[in-house]
């Protein structure tokens, strides 16, 4: 027989053995493949999109204008707040609140609008329990949701106070607007009498308008600026629509009365100028008080959707790292189990004086985990895709590469661990260490980029790391294999297999 | 411990004259300083079964790991299958097969799985149904062949391990205490198992703590704080640790203290009078056979009526206690 014959028959000596010891543990297969997807199922149904509903206490004073207001408004903004009642005594508020009965407490300034008149913003405190840093996140993210909204809603009713506003300002205009024309007609007919009378009328029209704009100056001024008006380059000046009616008014009062026909044709000219622009005003007007207050407060909005075209769901994101740490966690385990219980057994010294070397010993338990392995993360696979219906995006071969080199990182992982340790506790000390740092480390949960930079070499010496940023890219994002993380994936593997070989060749060598 | 020198002196045996296939010389391992195995000699022949005895804790282990190539020796000298035990060769390795003293093969798999274990570890090839079969029928365990081991008797695993070690026809066999802990039935088997091994040419190696076991083999070391006592054959030992054949001699007549000075003074036989009753003899003699005819001749030429005449045989046990008190009494002088 040639000794690469040789070589095989050594080497299945444990294929047959791991094999036939896991596949004689029917619930251990079970627990291994159904475990973890029933878990990821259960954590389907347990946890939603929606941020949980914030039960909220308001503290404000009991004859404060504002209270009826509070309720209403905390009760529109949706149920990232649950409205638990108005009360105005503050220590009892975060009494309850310290005793968990709710989640927040809002106090509400005694005099807000006397702080915002004096220039001022009005602060809203806000109080909460919470130790979860993701939670405290969550709380703070609410809270400028509610002060955003509030401001919009203040904004809002500004807005439609405007716009009634310009109802009166518009009646004026039309005055205005009505008084030039009969001015410019006057003109046209060469009365001169009535071209007076009609001057003085579009003078006086103009002046109230202007006192009434004067007023009015920055909703003038807002509807000039939105709606292509521009804006005064002197802030001093006050606003160009009020510019523009002093020079109105400045050019009606400083012109004379015409005495001959040039002269009314002239000044019938500017009165047609002058009919232009007022009536240019009231267009203007008119669009400003048509418009939406909400649009008005709130021109832009963000309407977000992923680039895959996914929409996914929380346990969409986390199921792929769920398959990673399942994999590395369970393949380092056997393998750190496996060399470290032929030694309590005894077997060790049987391989050291049968004619077996290190490499076969190794490539043999390689190769009998990689297959149950295989047959594991296909089971786990086939359920995730197509009974709990996470998303595969990308190619499915890329999917098997990947499961292979982790597969095959894990075993050389686990049997560095099964060679460094005395015994069985040890070994799983070991793995459960490893999978813990993988939790914390990889981002399975945190983000890598809100990592402190010189802690992400840590998490690069992880292989869940790679392993979750490759499945990531391939499942949810559809795109090619990332050659770095692969690469970086299969390195790390290849150093465990070395390290391994070194040490096992040393352990058989003779005492 | 036995110099080559007193190799020479003791009354070797012609058997010993065939190929070494493992040769000791002051071979010594010690460990944190307490010395396991002290400055031992010996030579094993090829086709034989040698029984290495002696009291737990004597170096038995320890020099068999040596002969494995488990152990590097801190001194002297060791060849086996003619190399140097740390440098075999897969080759070598091939030629071995090694019987530890606890069950080490694997209890979730069945008998006949782990015969395939065993195996495939020494590079059987897989065509080897009929080779496996004819092992387990040796060890009677082919009916329970599809049993799981843990579900099987010590007596059962322990012959699984024999049937194991013999998987790849090894030439030489070490077998680590192979009958520890089973029944004497069992033990009987086992040494019956051995005879045919020998009787087929393979060397076999056998630790032992029971002394009686010495009759089974061909050559006999005694080991004791870890050195070799002596090598001999189980006659041999009873020779050597009586200073010869001990005859027992009975008769009608009352056997007064004369007649024993007279069976002493026998100026032929060199006789010794170990144990002496009114009406039977204990005499250590040179040689049963020789001797025997002049002390039946003495006792009818005293008119003395014989009812009994036999070669006393001491038990191993005795011959054992003997030799280590020998050995002991030696060493404090």
């Amino acid at each position: 027989m040639s000794s690469f014959s040789r070589f095989i028959v050594r080497s299945t000596t444990f294929l047959r053995k791991e094999l036939a010891t896991v596949f004689r543990q029917p619930r251990l297969i079970l627990t291994l493949i159904l475990g973890p997807f029933l878990i990821m199922l259960l954590f389907g149904f347990a946890f939603q999109k929606e941020g949980r509903s914030l039960r909220t206490l308001f503290v404000i004073k009991e004859d404060s204008p504002f209270s009826q207001e509070v309720e209403e408004f905390a009760k529109e903004i949706g149920p990232a707040i649950s409205y638990q009642g108005s009360i105005s005594d503050r220590d009892q508020a975060l009494h309850r609140l310290a005793r968990n009965d709710v989640d927040l407490v809002i106090i509400v300034p005694d005099n807000p609008m006397e702080i915002i008149q004096n220039n001022q913003q009005a602060v809203l405190e806000m109080y909460h329990n919470e130790i979860d840093p993701i939670q405290v996140d969550y709380v703070r993210q609410v809270g400028r949701l509610y002060v955003d909204s509030l401001n919009r809603k203040v904004l809002r009713s500004v807005t439609q106070e405007n716009q009634q506003e310009a109802g009166t300002l518009q009646e004026k205009l039309d005055a205005a607007q009505a008084s030039a024309k009969a001015y410019r007609e006057a003109l046209a007919q060469r009365n001169a009498a009535a071209a007076a009378t009609e001057k003085d009328n579009l003078s006086n029209d103009l002046v109230a308008l202007r006192i009434l704009a004067g007023a009015s100056a920055g909703l003038v001024e807002g509807t000039n600026s939105t709606f292509g008006g521009g804006t005064t380059s002197d802030p001093n000046q006050g606003s160009a629509a009020v510019t523009n009616l002093d020079t109105l008014i400045q050019g009606l009062n400083s012109t004379a009365d015409p005495t001959t026909t040039d002269e009314m044709e002239r000044q019938e000219q500017d009165a047609a100028e002058m009919e232009k622009s007022i009536s240019d005003l009231n267009s203007q007007l008119t669009e400003f008080r048509n418009m939406d207050p909400n649009v008005i407060t709130s021109p832009f909005r963000v309407e977000a959707q992923s680039v895959t075209g996914i929409e996914l769901e929380l346990t969409d994101f986390f199921t792929p790292a769920v398959i990673v740490l399942l994999l590395q966690h369970l393949f380092v385990t056997f393998a750190a189990l496996s060399i470290v219980a032929e030694r309590r057994a005894g077997t060790m010294e049987l391989f050291k004086t049968a004619p077996i070397s290190s490499s076969e010993i190794l490539f043999g338990k390689t190769l009998s985990f990689f297959i149950f392995g295989l047959v594991v993360a296909a089971m786990i696979t086939l359920l995730v895709v197509f009974v709990l219906g996470t998303p595969m995006i990308g190619r499915w071969e890329n999917y098997v590469i990947a499961v292979i080199v982790l597969l095959l990182t894990s075993l050389a992982v686990g049997f560095f661990i099964s060679l460094i340790s005395e015994t069985d506790t040890q070994a799983v000390q070991f793995s459960m260490l490893l999978l813990l740092a993988s939790i914390f480390f990889s981002g399975f949960f945190l983000d890598l980029r809100l990592m402190w930079e010189p802690m992400k070499a840590f998490s690069y010496m992880l292989p869940a790391t790679y392993g979750i940023n490759i499945m990531h890219d391939v499942m949810l994002r559809g795109l090619p294999l990332p050659v770095t993380y692969i690469g970086g994936l299969a390195v790390i593997g290849l150093i465990m297999f070395l390290a391994d070989w070194i040490i096992l060749r040393r352990m058989m060598q003779t005492r | 411990m036995v110099t080559p020198e007193e190799m020479q002196e003791i009354d070797v045996p012609a058997e010993l004259e065939r190929p070494q296939i493992i040769t000791t010389r002051e071979l010594t391992k010690s460990f944190g300083g307490e010395i396991a195995v002290n400055a031992i000699t010996m030579d094993v022949p090829e086709g034989s079964t040698f029984g290495f005895i002696g009291p737990s804790g004597s170096g038995k282990t320890t020099t068999v790991r040596l002969l494995m190539g488990l152990h590097e020796p801190d001194s002297g000298e060791v060849s086996v299958l003619g190399a140097r035990p740390s440098r075999f060769t897969r080759q070598d390795r091939e030629r071995i097969g090694y019987l530890p003293q606890l069950f080490v093969l694997y209890p979730d798999l069945t008998i006949w799985e782990n015969m395939n274990f065993a195996a495939s570890l020494y590079g059987v090839p897989f065509l080897r149904t009929k080779r496996l079969n004819e092992l387990l029928d040796l060890v009677e365990l082919r009916e329970d062949k599809h049993k799981l081991v843990r579900n099987t008797s010590g007596g059962m695993q322990r012959r699984l391990s024999l049937a194991a070690t013999l998987i790849h026809d090894p030439d030489l066999i070490f077998l680590d205490e192979p009958t520890a802990g089973i029944d004497p039935i069992l033990r009987k088997k086992f040494w019956d198992y051995f005879d045919v091994l020998e009787s087929r040419g393979h060397t076999l190696f056998v630790t032992t703590q029971y002394v009686g076991e010495a009759a089974y083999c061909d050559f006999v070391g005694v080991m004791s704080e870890g050195r070799l006592v002596t090598v001999n054959t189980p006659e041999g030992l009873r020779r050597e640790a009586y200073g010869g054949d001990i005859i027992k001699l009975g008769s009608t007549d009352r056997i007064d203290y004369e007649f024993r000075s007279e069976v002493q003074n026998l100026s032929n036989l060199n006789a010794k009078i170990l144990n002496a009753t009114d009406y039977e003899l204990q005499i250590l003699v040179a040689d049963a056979a020789s001797a025997t005819p002049f002390l039946v001749e003495h006792f009818r030429d005293r008119r003395k009526e014989i009812n009994l005449v036999e070669q006393y045989l001491p038990s191993y046990d005795d011959v054992f206690v003997k030799l280590i008190e020998k050995h002991r009494g030696e060493n404090h002088e």
